[in-house]
């Protein structure tokens, strides 16, 4: 015997007798523990060891015997037989056989024949529990006849060993190629597959070829050489797709998932070292890097995630090119992105537990732990860079104070912006939630930064040096196991967010709040708001687009989730943010969107996403109405009228939207006029004084240049920058205003149909008929004038058709239509609205005038209003008159004393001096004295008691000094007509400076006063004035209380200045 | 010369295919292993271009290597299994998995001279999967 088969025979002895050892201790601890399933693996296990070392020495007896034994076992292991006594019972007498024929072959080495007697009992045994033969009973029946040795022949398949791919999938035995059919019809090439074995029946029971052809005689060899040949050719084309399938597939299975994540893992942790290394500049580190990207590249194809295939090939691409090699932020480059992508098919994995997983989802989630964990192993060094760019940005502002780069763009805001990026990783690493909000508010500064957006101060240094400082510590604590001390996060955390809403302070929630307070949303919204949210919303709002809020479950149903996403990013839907939802142990999303589409549109295309409606959950957020207006608007109270309710409200919507667009641009008006107001209080000139005297050295003069130059330089750009923000700020507030006034006028409709109404009963019940008419219908006005007019115009139409319309028979005793004629007109003028009601019946008793009028006019009376009263033969005509609450009027601005003055612009004639050599006294009127100017006849009036009355005694006094006063003696010059188009916008004090001509050298300058000269009804007042200060747009609103008893006013403005306006009435005297 | 890597718990079966395999000029034994967890193990040392695997093994069965070959190798995987029969459900299993090819055990054949009859044939197999050029 030869050596080998010497060993081979050791072998044999060795494994055997372990194999059986291992068998029967399985099936003593069986014998308590029947169902014990490690016992049984073993079990099987040991047997099929057993059976195929028997088989591989020809031990045809031994072999058959202990095939039938792991049958049983298979049964008891895969099936669900349970172990029974007389299975297990069996399984030890055979054993014991089965050690004694190991003992005869070990001593004879050959063959001892089959045990019958137990194998028969085995195999009824088998049928018994299986309800089918045992699959080694053919090798029992047909004992082994040991075969002769066929040459082997290289040159052609040993074709009983070959079944076809198709064989094996169809688990058809039938179409197994008997082996000479094969070998004669099908001879292999080396591109032929070869890709199953034998069937182990065939094999084992023939031992080698030629038995096996008499074998499976009764396997008729049907396959045609066309048909064999398309079997190969299948074999082949269905190993190409069912590779292509199963790439698609291996993501959808658990198996493969879990497999790819710990090898990922492992991957990313040798790639870390790598990468340590390569930074070490160590020659080995790139092809372990490449090794690395290689397995990673092989496993990402093969589960078909094309991202991280993708990706790793791009990182490969520059490590194979010794030229991109050297650059190493290149190589970070492509080492972050690769984490990124592989950390997010890992982090949808743990979120998604079993669940198919599809690319579309991978950057919707956030970053998984291994990315993590690999920025929080290198916290330390972002920190440290961070710590280190915080220097140049320091310098940076030190060279923008300076004067010299004030234009130029900081070179350290991007990087501290990636740093940040990275360190937030560390901080979500550590479970430091609100070091995370920190570092994410940090970002988005240094971003804005980099953006151009806003400007570096060292205050923000100092803050981010000092964030640095309590992260180091809080991570230094998480490390160390203790707990980390928060507060001074908190306190930065607040200061951050503060300077991400580029104001000041309280200014944060004021700008904040003035939009998100305009919309119904949940409070979570307002905790992850940020300043860019804001702006969008605000100029959503600005283009009239709807709000709402979706809850969505994205993560039971996979499809759903898909589906949202893909329709969250179509055209006409922007996500604003969205924040989580912890609802019965589910983590739901609710997402704050603006879309131009009404809400039934989106319910339905949510609806094509989710049919069941359960799991995204559509919520308009309405435009609230309802707010305070000291929440928003302390100074002005143009808006409180808009938001009670409503007489019209098919009217309102659009109004709302003119004014949600008013206040947007408000807000981002008012952010940027904020911001510029920061800038110029943050900037210190004496720093910029004195680097350039510094620079300047002992050189006056250059100091002297360089200064002016870089102050030259700060004042234009202010002075721009200041423009350009306050003509802004002045359009969104003339737009605001006149979409505020807007809000209060509505159509005077519902009076209408009241009005109507009421004359129709009365009519009616009187038998009067009356042919009602209506004019100037078609208006808008103020509602709350509709309000007031509401009762005394049914009161007065009441009165009318009962005592003034006539019936039919006295209409026609009178010669009159037998229709009485009735017609309301409704009109607006500057300052008044006014109901003219006219009829063409009997008029009013004086009785009537005198107990019913008081009725209608004591309630508009109350109101500055009014009835006017005029009757002629035939008509009879009632006005009913009220001031406009709020108009915006043209007005000119003027002091008298301390006192604000507002002069309607379409009242005033002309602004001259009081050089009383204009005037003439012309006469006494009611004790007034009457003077002439030009053409004109004067009134002197006082805006504030006394300024006339000293005037005119000046004029009297220089006019008695003169002899013949004539027109002559007035120098045109003297006369400052200002036309009132083109009136100054600014205080004229030089006006009254002005030489005033020869004849007026005794006048002194300082006694001259400017007059405002207004058209007021039928007469010219002059209104004397100490300052003109100018033109304004202003909002007139009504006096009331004792206010209202001030004689020749309309009412009060709040000024540009924010100072206070009395507002002159040029229609009442 | 191409690296194979041997998979199996049977000691025995190790040494015979060892011996088969070890006079061939373009084939190589990189590395022996006796269960799929210490073949994940050597993976990476062996850098095995086929790896010969058994199905029934203790510690990690051959079905279950087969995922983790599928995504941490590129080497061919031959299935050498008594098993794995023609219709099996290991068979299927393995197929499935992605093994490149299953061939029987040899069974029988120590005492008729191994070497010659069903070591060409494995190797045929082999050499097939390698894309080897016939000797």
């Amino acid at each position: 015997m030869s050596d080998e088969m010497e060993e081979y025979w050791q072998l044999f002895a060795e494994e055997s007798e372990d194999a059986l050892n291992n068998s029967e201790e399985a099936l003593v601890q069986l014998a308590s523990k029947p169902d014990d399933t490690e016992q049984i693996a073993t079990l099987f296990r040991a047997m099929h060891t057993f059976k195929g070392s028997s088989r591989m020495m020809g031990l045809c007896g031994i072999e058959s015997v202990s095939h039938v034994f792991e049958d049983i076992v298979g049964l008891v292991r895969d099936e669900g037989v349970p172990l029974t006594k007389d299975i297990h019972s069996l399984l030890i007498r055979t054993l014991d056989i089965l050690r004694d024929k190991l003992e005869q072959v070990l001593e004879a080495r050959s063959d001892p024949g089959v045990h019958q007697e137990i194998y028969d009992e085995l195999k009824k045994m088998y049928v018994i529990k299986s309800g089918k033969a045992p699959a080694a009973e053919s090798e029992a029946i047909d004992l082994p006849v040991i075969p002769e040795p066929v040459q082997p022949d290289t040159s052609s398949v040993d074709a009983e060993t070959v079944i076809t791919d198709a064989a094996v999938e169809t688990n058809n035995l039938s179409q197994i190629e008997p082996a000479e059919s094969v070998i004669e019809e099908m001879p292999l090439t080396d591109n032929t597959e070869i890709t199953e074995s034998n069937h182990e029946q065939v094999a084992s029971s023939s031992e080698v070829e030629v038995s096996t052809t008499t074998e499976t005689t009764d396997i008729q060899p049907q396959a045609t050489t066309e048909d064999t040949a398309a079997t190969q050719a299948n074999v082949s084309t269905k190993n190409d797709t069912s590779e292509s399938e199963s790439c698609k597939s291996l993501a959808e299975d658990p198996t493969y998932v879990k497999i790819f994540m710990d090898m990922a893992e492992a991957e990313l942790e040798k790639l870390s070292e790598a990468m340590n290394q390569y930074a070490e500049q160590e020659p080995e580190s790139v092809d372990s890097i490449k090794n690395i990207l290689d397995t990673l590249h092989h496993a990402a194809n093969n589960m078909g995630y094309v991202r991280i295939v993708a990706q790793a090939e791009e990182f490969l691409d520059v490590v194979n090119d010794p030229e991109k090699q050297v650059n190493k932020d290149t190589i970070g480059h492509c080492e972050l992105k690769l984490r990124e992508e592989i950390a997010a098919i890992l982090n949808v994995v743990h979120i998604a537990g079993e669940e198919q997983i599809k690319d579309d989802m991978v950057h919707a989630r956030k970053v998984s732990s291994i990315f993590l964990q690999s920025y929080a192993k290198h916290n330390d060094q972002n920190l440290l860079q961070l710590n280190q760019h915080m220097d140049g940005i320091a310098k940076e502002i030190e060279d923008l104070i300076s004067g010299v780069n004030i234009n130029k763009k900081s070179t350290h805001a991007a990087p501290c912006s990636k740093l940040l990026r990275n360190v937030y990783h560390a901080c979500v690493f550590y479970d430091l939630d609100r070091a995370s909000q920190l570092t994410l508010a940090l970002e988005d500064l240094y971003s804005r930064i980099n953006q151009g957006e806003l400007v570096a101060s060292r205050e923000l240094v100092d803050l981010t040096r000092r964030y640095i400082g309590c992260l180091e510590e809080a991570i230094r604590a998480k490390q160390e196991g203790r707990e980390p001390e928060l507060a001074g996060i908190d306190i930065l955390l607040e200061e951050t967010r503060n300077k991400a809403f580029l104001v000041d302070e309280n200014q944060v929630a004021i700008v904040t709040h003035q939009v998100l307070g305009l919309l119904d949303i949940p409070e979570g919204f307002y905790e992850v708001i940020t300043p860019e949210n804001t702006l969008d919303l605000s100029r959503s709002l600005a283009e009239e687009e709807h709000f709402y809020t979706i809850l969505a479950d994205i993560e039971s149903d996979e499809n759903i989730g898909m589906g949202f996403y893909k329709w969250s990013s179509s055209e006409g839907i922007s996500l604003v943010t969205n924040i989580t939802v912890y609802q019965d142990n589910k983590t739901l999303f609710q997402f704050l969107l603006t879309s131009p589409y009404p809400e039934d549109i989106i319910q339905e295309e949510l609806r094509k996403i989710d049919s069941s409606g359960k799991y995204l959950q559509l919520r308009a957020c309405e435009v609230r109405l309802d707010i305070p207006e000291s929440d928003y608007f302390p100074e002005e109270n143009i808006l409180e009228c808009s938001f009670i309710e409503d007489a019209n409200p098919t009217e309102e919507p659009e109004i709302k939207i003119d004014i949600m667009e008013a206040v947007g641009q408000l807000v981002t008006a008012h952010a940027g006029l904020v911001h510029l107001t920061n800038r110029l209080t943050s900037t210190d000139l004496s720093e910029i004084v004195n680097k350039q005297v510094q620079l300047a050295g002992n050189d006056l003069y250059r100091a002297r240049n360089l200064i002016t130059r870089a102050l030259e330089a700060w004042n234009e750009e202010i002075t721009n920058q200041l423009s350009q923000v306050c003509n802004e700020f002045a359009a969104n507030l003339e737009q605001f205003r006149e979409t505020a006034l807007l809000l209060q006028d509505k159509p005077v409709t519902p009076l209408i149909e009241n009005l109507q109404k009421v004359i129709q009963e009365t009519a009616h019940h009187h038998d009067k008929k009356v042919k009602l008419e209506f004019k100037g219908n078609d208006i808008l006005l103020d509602y709350k004038l509709q309000a007031i007019f509401q009762e005394p115009l049914q009161r007065l139409a009441w009165l009318i058709v009962t005592h003034s319309l006539e019936d039919r028979q006295a209409r026609l005793e009178a010669s009159k239509p037998v229709s009485n004629k009735m017609t309301v007109e409704f009109s607006k003028h500057d300052d008044h609205a006014r109901i003219s009601v006219t009829d063409d019946g009997a008029g009013f008793n004086d009785d009537i005038i005198t107990n019913e009028l008081p009725r209608i006019t004591d309630p508009l009376g109350a109101k500055n209003g009014k009835l006017v009263h005029e009757s002629s033969e035939n008509l009879n005509e009632y006005n009913l008159i009220l001031p406009l609450t709020s108009m915006v009027i043209d007005g000119m601005v003027v002091r008298v004393g301390s006192i604000r003055y507002v002069i309607p612009i379409k009242a005033i004639r002309r602004i001259v001096t009081s050089d009383p050599n204009q005037f003439t006294v012309c006469s006494n009127k009611n004790n007034e004295k009457v003077f002439r100017m030009e053409d004109e006849l004067i009134l002197l009036r006082d805006l504030s008691s006394g300024r006339s009355a000293e005037i005119e005694k000046l004029i009297e006094k220089k006019l008695a000094d003169k002899r013949t006063p004539t027109p002559e003696n007035i120098h045109e010059n003297n006369l400052h007509e200002i036309n009132k188009q083109t009136l100054p916008k600014q205080s004229d004090a030089t006006t009254a400076q002005e030489p005033t001509g020869n004849n007026n050298k005794t006048i002194e300058t300082d006694t001259l006063q400017m007059l405002v000269v207004v058209e007021k009804e039928h007469s010219t007042l002059a209104f004397p004035i100490d300052e003109l200060i100018g033109q304004q747009q202003v909002l007139v609103h009504p006096l009331q209380g004792y206010l209202s008893d001030i004689p020749g006013m309309s009412g009060c403005a709040l000024l540009g200045s924010g100072e206070v306006g009395m507002v002159l009435d040029v229609n009442n005297d | 010369m191409k690296k194979i890597m041997l998979v199996d718990d049977s000691a025995m079966m190790r040494t015979i295919i060892r011996n088969l395999l070890e006079g061939d000029p373009q084939i190589e034994v990189a590395g022996v292993a006796a269960n799929g967890q210490e073949a994940l193990d050597l993976l990476a040392e062996a850098k095995p271009d086929l790896i010969l695997l058994d199905i029934e093994m203790p510690v990690m069965t051959g079905l279950e290597f087969l995922p983790h070959a599928r995504l941490k190798t590129k080497a061919k995987i031959v299935i050498l299994s008594s098993i794995a029969i023609a219709g099996s459900e290991a068979a299927s299993k393995a197929k499935e998995l992605g093994a490149d090819a299953i061939i029987s055990k040899p069974s029988g054949a120590v005492s008729f001279d191994l070497a010659e009859k069903r070591g060409s044939e494995i190797r045929q197999v082999i050499y097939e999967q390698l894309s080897l050029p016939m000797n």
